[in-house]
């Protein structure tokens, strides 16, 4: 038997904006372009590491455009892309998710014989390589958006063909924390199917089982936001035969050229803006000397921490607005990088506990903020009612997600500092 | 806590000050003005609470130390907890350098001061707690709002804003990002900029989902296109032939003419010249120009002959003629010399005078050979400068030299007047021993501090033992255990300690353990409860609903979706019938044509029939005459004849429909009905499908509107239906859930009983552990670590007291050794005379050491004026040396005046002057000796200048008379009979110049004669050229003469002219013809009607045009759609819409962060506040209003504080509160003084009470008031209403000391004077 080799990616999410960024840094020039660009790049660099690598066939696993795009845009690119890798005799397989169910589908693009798109139901397609069969590639697409079936029971191998079976899904397996679940199964269902391998779509993270089947979610081929940070791409899968079965291994190649990244540093030893200016833009140019090469642009979040005379400063949005301007000058190195934002978590010099043995109404207002942070119940009740005019707004209700856990620790924090500057005469 | 003692190392006007002994409570410090007592006040407020920041405007209140010392000073505090603590406080950052150490001189940490003070800074403890009469009257020069800031923050918190303006500002910065009525703040802005762009969004959106059906037909569209350009194409080559076929007839029939008449063309010449009349007409032309040319040639020869011969030559003259013009040359410089000659001669003349007057100025035997002997070189020059300078600066030196010496005479006699008197003092001044050595007295002056800082700390040290006692009596009670030896049962108490808090911990974790499950168990209750709630509202809905299935929505919905499409079909059809009907009601009969010149002519003949038949009847006419020899018979029979033949022209001409066209007219009108029937039928055949489609789908009509209606309708329906199906669905997984709950409830339940038991089980274990260490109260679980850390305490406590008791121990062992050492030294005996009390022996140490300080005082006075006569011997002897030295100065500056005089005088003998000529006056003879020079030398230039210009004018006249002669030529005269040699020279030049131009005329006239010959024999042989010429075409063209020859030629060029015609008609019929072969191309012409070809060629056209239409219509069609297509493809504005939909979300959320933060701020701050006006703000105000109801002798009720408006009232026993801007200003002060007494007591009340420090703050106040305020001090400082407080009043008024002396007997009085302060 022949040693099998695919590329499997998944959540291309072609055409999609990017969440979380303020207008000033989306606005610049050479950021937005590359964002604008991102996924069709990352889609791009797929197709040229089909054409580099050569495999044997690829996988896309679901959600490579959004149906709610409309982009027509995003399925003609897929298609020249595939006509690209129709010349080199590449075979595509390609099953649809909930963001681009089967009736998302353009009839007017017709696609190059080289495509194969799963259906409603599983269907199997032999691949042959020199005229003897290779691989067996088992698929299923979402019929719609809201597919709440378990799909993967719905695989099984074929019996009859002692060749690679390889599983394509765009599912949720059980214990991914993920906000839609669509298609749940466990991984139990993958493995009764008694499959060599599953490429799976859905979950934006790139992980992956090995024991007896080899099952690996390739993540999504670009971070759209904040929370989908470091390097995102696809896996080139190698399959090599066994005793009783065939033995995976991946290499993950990086697609997605604009890359997120939390940073965090401590300013205990930092007295000074000049000071904190300086350590920033250390922690950033020596992020960005750590970056592979195919990263055009990282935006990144930095949250400072620590115990700090800069504290009160820090808390100033002017103040933080007027650091990340005077750190503008780093996105002319390369690759280039744009500082999301800064939150602040750090804290005065001065003892809280001091605040609070206070006798007078800002010592009570410190007791009330601790109490508040000790009772999660009465704080969200105070939340509920400081905050209901925004976002109990009939309008304002559809744009504005009220502000969860974390946030609302942070909002806690801020309405510390604001009652004492509210409050102390200085 | 309270100052015990203070010391003032450098602040103000007090440097190294101590103040000892002050009292716990009431003490007062009488001093005049400027004595002190506000530097003082400020000393103890800066130590207390820290030097204000350098640059801040606090700053300048602190004084520099103004006599001298360290800056800053030191404390010594009492606190009931902590003891005595010594603070030291220096000038730097953060409030200055502070060190903080105990008793014993152990450094402790700086926090234990911020402990002590409890949340007061330094700005509300210069506010409230030391005060000045300055700092209370600062409110009347406060604005309204700043008055009531600070008296708020005496209410709210000193130092603090006011929490209603603090709201307001929150409130604004609130409004300025949101507001829910309000469109002008940012997140309204942006809310409305979002719904814009999602209504963008939703169009784009709307128009990228058809891209599918747009693709489809632009496929569909560019088919047909495709199809009917391959139409086009063909048609277009056929009418391209027939057309060129049309084009080209007239050519073909031209073309075949033109051979008809080549054919009739005479014969010529085959050897007949090209272009023969032409070059016929050139030779001709040539031969008779070459004739006329010769003619003239000849006759310009003899002309030029005769004028050659005319000429005459002059040769001598012309060989003279370069002499005479070098001669010329010369001419000016002749010229100038004859005007130059008078004028020299003057000067020559002038020039001798001015030398003659020169030499008489020098003096008799002077000229100038002597004056260029004489020695006047530049060395001599520079020797005799040199000379002159030295005398004048030997007299210069000379001078200084006697001036100096009187000056150094007058300092001598100076000198020895002050020895006199120095020696004189010194005289005078005793010289006494000290009683004890310098080391002796070191040792008794330290012993003698030891001794007294013993004594000072000796009850300190002793209120130490006891204070410890008293602590450890506290912590011992606190603890209630039941033992004879506290020390043993503590230390067995503590053994036990980790196994107590173990247990104490295993108490808790099981508490908190029940407590989770109570918690659990409550928790899966509400859950449960919400479950069910859920499930009853989803059968609710599910009761409520009772739609159709989703099987006949479907039906429906298909229906609908055919009778659209049914619709549209049926709409064309309808359409079509419309048009076709219309055509038919539009079809007409084919129009008739009649004859009008078959009419007039039937008419005619008629009228003549109907004349020959009136004539034949009525007036028997046989025959009508037309001309001469023809008769019309007028019979019946002709007359019949041509009335027909009338009849018929007549109904010939008549009008009538043509017959072909008619019949095409009627087949098409056929067609047409044909057509409308079959489109009627399949109307109605679409009409029933479409009534019963309507039936299905549930609809009246099919308009788009009603369709539109129902299909939303159904969307609805399906909708719902989806959500019953879901309701369904999930009651189902809801009741399985509540299942799941209710046995989760019942294990949880089971659990938290367990836990309470173990909880039961795990306190008595507690219970009992703790009474075996005999613990008589036993303390709850949760509260172990503070019983052990009060344990903990208590045996520190007895540690301390030990301490303290050894520490007491050693300064009393101490103090007596210093005694005994003081009593050892012998003066001390002396003084003491027999062995005194400690006084006693302190009194007379100081004594000893005061008569040691003395002894030195005069002994060092006596060194001083020693060295002072010293110093003026040194300075005597030191004016002499110079005065010896000046003496010898003066002898040398002589013998150098005399040497510089000598020296001049012998160097004027060297230059033949006087020995007795000062400087000056040799330097003048020296300039008229040099003037003298310049002037010969001037007389001598002149009379060269003469002669040259002599030489000159002869170089002119002597050669020109030789010429003239040789010549043969007059000389001429002027009017002065002297020969003018210019005008001779003048005439003669031009007499040469004429010879010359006559001689080259001659020589161009021969050259011209020899160019005119050949040009003779050339137009000779021209001419017999020209004559060959035209013979030789004559002969060509086989012509007798010119005549002739130009017949021939004629008809040569008509034959010409048709072959080339012909030639151009076959090449554009060859190109005509194009693929088809000639021959063919050229009988297609004979064998076709030219009528024929051009109705095909129409009918061609006509197709072209209908196919060219349809493409343009195709085209525009396919190029929208392209358009559209691509750019639903191409086009990045939904992606674009939709980043930019997430930048504004962003922007939103970041807005709506900072509004939450706000929000959040002003919601804590308003419950902080709600809760402080509740819980702690009346007792401050109540305590106020009773202190200063109590001060102002009850006029007063009281003083309410608004907190709303941050506002403060005084209120009457009648009438309504006023506010304290309307009281009296003493008044006022009273209410701000009670409002601060009232915070101090307040205060007291949860931490160390803090010494209050005042300064004149009763002045203002009358003496009743004053009185009643002097008691309430002494109650603060007593702790009558709470803790005692330490109370220092400054005051410059006796009579305020006497009345809080009166108030409070045992006060302590210091006296403030100068920098120093002492008790009384």
């Amino acid at each position: 038997m022949d040693i099998v080799r695919y590329i499997h990616a998944a959540d291309l999410h072609l055409d999609t904006p990017f969440l979380g960024l303020a207008r000033e840094a989306a606005q610049s020039g050479h950021l937005s372009r590359i964002m604008q660009d991102a996924t069709f790049t990352a889609l791009e660099r797929l197709f040229r590491f089909c054409e580099e690598k050569r495999p044997d066939f690829l996988v896309l696993a679901g959600d490579i455009y959004n149906q709610e795009n409309y982009s027509a845009k995003a399925q003609l690119a897929l298609r020249d892309g595939c006509r690209r890798l129709d010349a080199l005799g590449i075979r595509v397989f390609m099953a649809h998710g909930n963001h681009d169910p089967l009736s998302s589908r353009l009839t007017a693009i017709h696609w190059p014989e080289n495509v194969t798109v799963f259906g409603p139901d599983v269907e199997s397609r032999l691949v042959e390589k020199d005229g003897h069969p290779l691989a067996l590639v088992h698929g299923i697409s979402h019929a719609g958006s809201r597919e709440s079936r378990n799909l993967a029971q719905l695989f099984r191998r074929d019996d009859t063909r002692d060749v690679f079976q390889l599983g394509v899904l765009h599912c949720t397996v059980e214990g991914e924390a993920k906000a839609d679940r669509y298609a749940p199964c466990s991984l139990d269902d993958l493995r009764r199917s008694r499959l060599d391998a599953w490429a799976l779509g859905h979950i934006h993270q790139h992980r992956q089982w090995e024991e007896e089947s080899f099952i690996a979610y390739s993540g999504n081929a670009q971070g759209l936001h904040i929370n989908e940070t470091g390097p995102r791409g696809c896996l080139l899968v190698t399959a090599c035969p066994r005793e009783g079965g065939w033995r995976c291994e991946s290499e993950f190649l990086r697609l997605g050229p604009v890359e997120w990244q939390k940073l965090s540093l401590s300013l205990d030893a930092v007295d000074s803006l000049d000071g904190l200016e300086d350590a920033l833009t250390r922690l950033l140019e020596e992020k960005a000397r750590t970056l592979e090469s195919g990263c055009e642009a990282l935006i990144a979040r930095v949250t400072l921490t620590g115990r700090t005379p800069l504290d009160e400063q820090l808390r100033k949005a002017e103040v933080r607005a007027d650091l990340q301007e005077r750190l503008l000058h780093l996105a002319a190195n390369s690759p280039r990088i744009w500082l999301k934002d800064l939150l602040v978590e750090t804290r005065p010099l001065l003892d809280e506990a001091e605040y609070r043995r206070r006798e007078d109404l800002l010592g009570e207002t410190m007791r009330l903020i601790e109490e508040m942070r000790r009772d999660p119940e009465q704080f969200a009740e105070l939340g509920a009612t400081a905050l209901a005019p925004l976002f109990g707004h009939a309008r304002m209700r559809k744009a504005l997600a009220p502000p969860d856990p974390e946030e609302s620790r942070r909002l806690l924090d801020e309405a510390q500092r604001l009652c004492i500057d509210m409050l102390e005469v200085r | 806590m309270y100052i015990q003692s203070f010391h003032i190392d450098g602040f103000g006007i007090f440097a190294d000050v101590q103040v000892d002994n002050l009292p716990p409570g009431l003490t007062v410090f009488l001093g005049e003005n400027e004595a002190g007592k506000s530097t003082c006040l400020e000393f103890l407020r800066t130590m207390l609470v820290g030097y204000p920041n350098a640059r801040s405007r606090d700053a300048r209140r602190i004084p520099p130390p103004l006599r001298g010392g360290q800056p800053g000073g030191s404390l010594n505090l009492i606190s009931e907890e902590q003891g005595e603590i010594r603070l030291t406080r220096r000038p730097g950052q953060d409030g200055g350098v502070l060190t903080l150490s105990n008793a014993g001189g152990d450094p402790l940490e700086s926090t234990l001061l911020q402990q002590l003070l409890f949340g007061i800074n330094r700005d509300v403890y210069r506010n409230v707690f030391g005060f000045s009469l300055n700092e209370l009257q600062t409110f009347e020069s406060l604005s309204g709002d700043g008055v009531r800031n600070a008296l708020y923050g005496a209410s709210f918190g000193a130092g603090l804003r006011s929490p209603v303006e603090a709201l307001r500002d929150l409130d604004g910065r609130k409004d300025a990002l949101f507001r829910a009525s309000a469109s002008k703040p940012r997140l309204n802005e942006e809310l409305t900029s979002l719904e814009k762009l999602r209504g963008e969004i939703q169009a784009v959106s709307e128009e990228s989902a058809g891209y599918d059906q747009l693709a489809t037909t632009l496929n569909e569209k560019k088919q047909t296109l495709a199809t009917l350009r391959e139409r086009r194409e063909v048609v277009d080559d056929e009418r391209r032939r027939v057309e060129r076929r049309l084009n080209v007839w007239q050519q073909w029939d031209e073309w075949r003419k033109c051979g008809l008449r080549l054919e009739a063309y005479p014969a010529v010449s085959a050897g007949f010249p090209e272009d023969g009349p032409a070059r016929l007409a050139r030779a001709q032309e040539a031969r008779e120009t070459c004739e006329r040319h010769m003619a003239a040639q000849q006759e310009k020869f003899s002309r030029l002959r005769e004028r050659r011969e005319a000429l005459q030559e002059d040769g001598p003259l012309l060989e003279a003629l370069p002499r005479l013009r070098a001669l010329a040359e010369r001419k000016s410089g002749y010229r100038q010399a004859q005007l130059a000659q008078p004028r020299l001669r003057g000067e020559q003349e002038r020039a001798d005078a001015d030398l003659a007057r020169e030499l008489e100025r020098l003096g008799p035997g002077w000229d100038c050979d002597r004056i260029r002997q004489t020695d006047r070189g530049i060395f001599a020059d520079k020797d005799l400068e040199r000379q002159a300078r030295e005398l004048n600066a030997a007299d210069s030196s000379h001078q200084a030299a006697v001036d100096t010496l009187d000056r150094l005479n007058r300092d001598v006699e100076l000198c020895r007047r002050d020895i006199a008197s120095a020696t004189a003092a010194l005289d005078l001044l005793p010289d006494p021993a000290a009683a004890l050595g310098e080391s002796e007295r070191d040792r008794l002056r330290q012993t003698l501090v030891l001794l007294e800082e013993g004594r000072q700390r000796l009850p300190a040290r002793e209120r130490a033992v006891q204070q410890a006692r008293h602590a450890f009596e506290r912590a011992q009670e606190r603890l209630k255990l039941e033992a004879d030896d506290p020390r043993a049962a503590l230390d067995t108490l503590l053994a036990k300690r980790e196994e107590a808090l173990g247990l104490a911990r295993e108490v808790q974790a099981s508490i908190d353990s029940a407590g989770e499950a109570a918690r659990a168990v409550q928790q899966a209750e509400e859950q449960a409860d919400m479950l069910r709630a859920r499930l009853e509202q989803l059968r609710e809905e599910q009761r409520s609903s009772n739609g159709p299935s989703r099987e006949a929505l479907d039906n429906r919905s298909s229906a609908l979706r055919s009778l659209r499409a049914l619709s549209a079909s049926l709409e064309t059809e309808q359409e079509r019938l419309k048009e076709l009907s219309d055509r038919l009601n539009a079809e007409k009969e084919p129009a008739a044509v009649k004859n009008m010149a078959l009419l007039v002519l039937g008419g005619i003949i008629m009228l003549l029939g109907l004349a020959i038949l009136v004539g034949h009847w009525q007036f028997g006419m046989e025959s009508l005459a037309i001309t001469e020899n023809l008769h019309l018979p007028t019979t019946l029979w002709s007359g019949y004849l041509v009335l027909v033949c009338g009849a018929m022209a007549v109904g010939g001409g008549l009008p009538r429909r043509n017959g072909p066209e008619a019949k095409r007219l009627r087949q098409e009108r056929l067609q047409l009905e044909s057509r409308r029937e079959t489109c009627a039928l399949h109307v109605a055949e679409l009409g029933d499908k479409a009534r019963k489609l309507c039936q299905e789908a549930g609809v009246d009509s099919m308009d788009p509107e009603t369709l539109e209606a129902v299909e939303v309708m159904l969307e609805r329906k399906r909708e719902q239906c989806f959500n019953q199906e879901r309701s369904h669905k999930e009651a189902e997984e809801l009741q399985r859930e509540i299942g799941l709950a209710r046995a989760r409830i019942a294990e949880l339940q089971s659990r938290a009983h367990e836990m309470q038991a173990a909880v039961q089980r795990i306190r008595r274990r507690w219970q009992d552990f703790m009474s075996m260490l005999r613990v008589v109260n036993v303390p709850a679980p949760e509260s172990a670590e503070s019983f052990f850390a009060r344990a903990e305490s208590a045996r520190a406590a007895w540690d301390a007291v030990e301490n303290a008791q050894a520490e007491l121990e050693g300064q009393r062992a101490d103090l007596a050794q210093y005694e005994n050492t003081l009593r050892g030294f012998a003066p001390v005996q002396d003084c003491l005379h027999e062995p005194g009390d400690l006084p006693a022996l302190l009194d007379a140490v100081r004594q000893v050491l005061e008569s040691c300080r003395e002894a030195d005082a005069a002994r060092e006075q006596r060194i001083k004026a020693t060295a002072t006569l010293q110093h003026h011997k040194d300075e005597l002897e030191r004016i002499q040396g110079r005065q010896a030295e000046a003496s010898q100065a003066l002898a040398q500056a002589q013998t150098r005046l005399e040497a510089a005089r000598r020296d001049w005088g012998e160097c004027l003998n060297g230059l033949g002057l006087g020995e007795d000529l000062d400087p000056e006056t040799v330097r003048k003879a020296l300039q008229c000796m040099d003037t003298c020079l310049a002037l010969d030398a001037a007389c001598q230039r002149l009379a060269a200048e003469l002669a040259q210009n002599e030489q000159e004018m002869a170089a002119l006249h002597q050669p020109l008379e030789q010429l003239l002669t040789a010549l043969s030529r007059p000389l001429p005269c002027n009017e002065e009979g002297e020969t003018d040699w210019l005008g001779a020279l003048d005439s003669a030049l031009e007499a040469a110049e004429r010879a010359a131009e006559v001689d080259a005329e001659a020589r161009r006239l021969d050259s011209l004669l020899a160019e005119q010959d050949a040009e003779l024999r050339a137009a000779s042989a021209a001419l017999e050229e020209a004559r060959h010429g035209e013979a030789t075409l004559l002969h060509m063209a086989e012509a007798a003469d010119a005549d002739e020859f130009l017949r021939l030629a004629a008809v040569l060029a008509q034959s010409r002219e048709t072959q080339r015609l012909r030639d151009s008609l076959q090449e554009n019929l060859r190109i005509a013809a194009g693929n088809q072969p000639f021959e063919d191309f050229l009988a297609s012409f004979e064998a076709e009607d030219h009528d024929a070809q051009e109705s095909r060629c129409a009918a061609l056209n006509a197709e072209l045009r209908d196919i060219r239409e349809q493409e343009e219509r195709l085209s525009d069609e396919v190029g929208s759609l392209t358009a559209r297509v691509n750019g639903l493809t191409g086009t990045d504005t939904l992606a674009r819409l939709r980043q930019q939909e997430a930048l504004s979300l962003e922007s939103m959320r970041r807005l709506a962060l900072q509004w939450s933060a706000l929000a959040m701020a002003r919601e804590l701050l308003l419950r902080a506040k709600n809760t402080f006006e509740r819980e702690r703000q009346p007792q401050v105000i109540r305590l106020a209003s009773t202190i200063f109801a109590s001060i102002t002798g009850g006029n007063w009720r009281g003083i309410n504080a608004s907190l709303d408006d941050t506002s403060l009232h005084i209120l009457p026993h009648y009438g309504e509160a006023i506010s304290p801007e309307a009281l009296s200003r003493g008044t006022q002060e009273q209410a701000y003084l009670a409002l601060r007494l009232a915070y101090i007591q307040n205060h007291a009340e949860r931490a160390t009470p803090l010494p209050v420090i005042m300064d004149d703050v009763l002045v203002n106040f009358d003496p009743q008031r004053a009185a009643r305020a002097a008691r309430t001090f002494v109650e603060l400082s007593e702790g009558r209403h709470g803790r005692p407080h330490q109370l220092l009043y400054f005051t410059c008024h006796p009579h305020m000391a006497d009345m809080l002396r009166e108030a409070q007997p045992h006060c302590a009085v210091f006296r403030v004077e100068n920098g120093s302060i002492a008790r009384q």
